[in-house]
């Protein structure tokens, strides 16, 4: 059907630079050429948030961004090609976007209705057949374009490249302010696209490594309250804010199982750190590791059967691999070096780590059982990877040569590092899924 | 002067605290005043480690035995023993080792002679990483931990 039409076209794109990773490091990545005009309307109507002319054009510069931001999109120069009329929307000049070179094009429409709010539409068509791919249409409030911009660029991104959207998640991370010795720290959520930035804790203790919940409800991060270094849960909407064990012992690293009602984490006592995993539901405490040596950073496999953790034991961190009931406890890296910070990809296919080589950090992925090595990034103090919602982009922090730290994204398609502005220092990201 | 009154209210903790509550000021006793104290008679209130490194080198072993010596004389009070890592640790491990640390120096004052249940243990992590003066110039160092009054 209509998705066979286009494929030798993704072939040509990012889908086979996937497929050989080797030479996305050395090629600039092909990348799928894509039109978006300005989206038509009927008749040009104010609203609260503008006349629906304004947010048609607006909406389809925010869908030309997030596309572009991918690396998996390339969009074209719209600004002197005449913008499609209404009647163009569902009957495309295609000759017109094919002359500029697009292979697909993102045509859509923005009405005013009676009632106050408006409906978008959005249509994909493949630009040389001249076929529709899929459309999308929204009834929203005014004020909510920048939503209805998103699920469309996302529309685009899942059809071509077959994994979940990108541009409705969220970013967690650790904003980080003041002199060195004095740092304040606090939680941040935002959207992937910078809006709706919120601290979610006030700063009084330094607190570190959010991780959000599979459902994008709840965050779990350590906390250094009092110099009692201990794992918390804040529920995000309610900013209800609790410990995880109450028992004053130190506790850190959490993340959650892909189920939501498990959360791993590192206990350390006596010199000697192991994990633990605690069932939400129950309260009840089990222990993973019991290895002389610092077991810590667990990650657990999209599936949930197996955790990828690092340790110490063997004299210097390594990455490993065991089923989440502690069992087979397997070393996977062996590249030379130090290895910490694991993540499994949601995919399942990859587990992302930070290559430790003297002062040098990079972030990097290997295969669960050990295969396929392959640096991503060339910074020199680039660690903390998390992974976008498709298992294609890693979210890591970076420290400059000033000693600032920020966000920045790199995808596995190849492409240069991206960074993702944040108003002060941030560290530790943690990329949610997708959140309708 | 303050020296004077600092070690009388030592002596005065060694007597115990019901006489103090009525005989001397509060501020004397004050964590941070003893905290002085400590750095004065002892050297320093902190021991150093190397990169990844959580074995007390000799260095450390006679700072400890110093510090093991003020706590031995001042019985009644009570320490944090906070441990740091580098900043060039992964930050998950940096709470580990920096636990770790602060673990080996627990171990070796109770040989010294400091009963257990007058130590606590705080991993900092990389979080807070000290400075020490150079010459004319303050660097930063993080592997330590730092005997912290309470």
């Amino acid at each position: 059907m209509n998705v066979l039409r286009l494929y030798p076209v993704i072939l040509f794109g990012a889908v086979a630079v996937l497929a050989a990773p080797a030479a996305a490091q050395t090629a600039q990545a092909p990348v799928l050429v894509v039109a978006v005009p300005p989206l038509a309307t009927p008749s040009d109507v104010e609203t609260p948030a503008g006349s629906t002319w304004a947010i048609s054009n607006q909406i389809a510069e925010l869908i030309a961004k997030d596309l572009k931001w991918s690396r998996r999109f390339l969009p074209v120069n719209v600004k002197s090609i005449r913008a499609p009329s209404y009647p163009e929307v569902t009957a495309p000049s295609f000759a017109l976007w094919r002359g500029a070179g697009a292979r697909a094009l993102l045509s859509g429409f923005v009405q005013a209705r009676s009632d106050g709010r408006l409906t978008v539409g959005c249509y994909l068509y493949d630009a040389r057949s001249e076929r529709e791919l899929t459309r999308k249409g929204f009834l929203i409030d005014p004020s909510d374009w920048r939503r209805a911009a998103h699920r469309c660029a996302d529309a685009v991104y899942s059809h071509f490249t077959g994994e979940p959207g990108l541009f409705q998640t969220r970013v967690a991370y650790t904003d980080e302010s003041g002199p060195p010795t004095a740092r304040i720290k606090r939680i941040v959520v935002r959207n992937v696209d910078g809006t709706d930035h919120k601290y979610l804790t006030p700063g009084d203790s330094p607190v570190m490594t959010p991780r959000w919940a599979p459902k994008g409800d709840r965050l779990a991060y350590s906390s250094l309250t009092a110099g009692q270094l201990h794992v918390r849960v804040i529920d995000v909407a309610s900013g209800d804010n609790r410990p995880l064990i109450e028992d004053g012992g130190i506790t850190f690293a959490p993340s959650f199982a892909p189920d939501g009602n498990r959360i791993v984490f590192s206990t350390a006592v006596a010199g000697n750190t192991d994990l633990q995993v605690m069932d939400l539901g129950s309260g009840a405490v089990r222990r993973l590791t019991s290895t002389p040596g610092i077991d810590t950073s667990a990650s657990f496999s999209p599936d949930g059967a197996r955790i990828a953790f690092e340790s110490d034991r063997s004299g210097s961190q390594q990455l490993y691999v065991m089923n989440a009931d502690g069992s087979d406890q397997r070393r996977i890296s062996f590249g030379g070096g130090a290895y910490g910070s694991p993540r499994w990809s949601p995919d399942g296919a990859h587990i992302a780590f930070t290559r430790i080589a003297g002062p040098v950090r990079r972030i990097g992925i290997i295969g669960p059982d050990g295969s396929n090595e392959r640096i991503l990034t060339t910074g020199v103090a680039d660690e903390a990877p998390s992974w976008g919602p498709g298992g294609q982009h890693v979210l890591f922090q970076r420290r400059d040569s000033t000693g600032k730290t920020g966000l920045f994204m790199i995808a596995l398609s190849g492409g240069d590092v991206r960074g993702m502005a944040t108003p002060a220092d941030a560290t530790d990201p943690s990329w949610s899924a997708l959140q309708e | 002067m303050v020296r004077k009154l600092i070690r009388a209210a030592f002596m005065l903790t060694c007597l115990g605290g019901s006489t103090l509550a009525v005989s001397q000021p509060a501020p004397m006793l004050n964590p941070a005043a003893l905290q002085v104290d400590l750095r004065a008679k002892a050297g320093s209130d902190t021991v150093f480690f190397s990169a990844q490194g959580y074995g007390l080198d000799a260095s450390a072993i006679a700072m400890l035995r110093a510090q093991a010596a003020w706590l031995r004389g001042n019985p009644a009070i009570m320490i944090r023993l906070d441990g740091h890592a580098d900043h060039s640790d992964t930050r998950d491990y940096a709470f580990g080792i920096a636990e770790r640390r602060a673990a080996g120096v627990r171990d070796f004052l109770i040989t010294q002679g400091v009963a257990p249940d007058r130590m606590s243990i705080a991993s900092w992590g990389k979080e807070r990483p000290g400075t020490i003066r150079v010459g004319t110039s303050t660097v930063g160092v993080g592997p330590r931990v730092v005997v912290t009054v309470r």
